[in-house]
């Protein structure tokens, strides 16, 4: 693994697409800024791994009863399938990053 | 002359669903795979009798893998999920018309420990049938949302 030194301000840049910049530097927390083109998809490392880790979980689990006893319960409470309502935007700023 | 044209129905071998058979459109390509499946790209959504509103994303590179899943929007009513960027243009969705969401089901030791993914939704072009997991920048929604015997959480 490459490691580097940076300071608050600066960047690291990474091939010609992707610029990487500390923000802000507050205790033990970066802010950490990332540009990059819409075609790079980029992820807290620790959300993937939890997606993973559901993803194989649920493989794992087979004709589960606890899901058949759910689907009971459920399809009681639900009066119908709801439409998909529009997207929205993100507005949660502080998660949001500039793309190219 | 009447010309009709037949649809070949398939089969497929789930070990836990059985013998299930699907036509060729009922096919979803997930061009990246599911997160942690990325060498997964061919699926179909089955339901089984008693397990509505319950379904399953059954694999038909590897018959094995089956995830259960279910339409977020019946777990939460106020779901809004919104990607980032155009993570969906890969998958020709432009707008909520062609979009169907799924959420992956997973079940701990009891009934009581039965969650879903709204973190990070299977979105699905309905009309292109092309699919994709994607992982919502809005941390309010859980990787593991419980569901609880007898209500909606809403």
């Amino acid at each position: 693994m490459l490691v580097l030194t940076r300071k608050a301000g600066e960047t690291i840049a990474i091939g010609k697409d992707i610029r990487i910049s500390i923000v802000e530097i507050d205790g033990r927390s970066v802010r950490v800024g990332i540009e990059a083109p819409k075609s790079v998809t980029i992820y807290r490392g620790e959300i993937y791994e939890k997606v993973q880790e559901q993803n194989r979980q649920a493989a794992r689990q087979g004709l589960n009863t606890d899901i058949k006893f759910l689907a009971g319960k459920l399809a009681k409470n639900v009066s119908g399938f709801a439409e998909n309502p529009p997207f929205t935007q993100n507005d949660n700023k502080e998660e949001r990053f500039d793309e190219q | 002359m009447i010309s009709v044209e037949v649809e070949t129905e398939k089969m497929v071998f789930s070990p836990v669903l059985g013998e299930i058979s699907y036509q060729e459109d009922e096919v979803v390509l997930f061009p990246e795979g599911l997160i942690g499946f990325e060498n997964r790209r061919r699926f179909i959504i089955k339901t089984k009798d008693g397990f509505e509103p319950f379904h399953w994303l059954l694999c038909l590179d590897e018959p094995s893998l089956l995830l259960p899943v279910i339409d977020p929007f019946l777990i939460m009513e106020d779901y809004r999920p919104g990607p980032s960027g155009n993570e969906l243009q890969s998958i020709g969705i432009e707008n909520n018309d062609d979009a169907r969401f799924l959420a992956v089901v997973t079940v701990g030791q009891s009934v009581d420990q039965v969650s879903v993914n709204l973190r990070g939704p299977i979105v699905i072009n309905k009309t292109r049938n092309l699919g994709k997991q994607i992982i919502l920048m809005e941390s309010r929604y859980l990787v593991k949302h419980p569901i609880k015997a007898g209500r909606r959480h809403d």
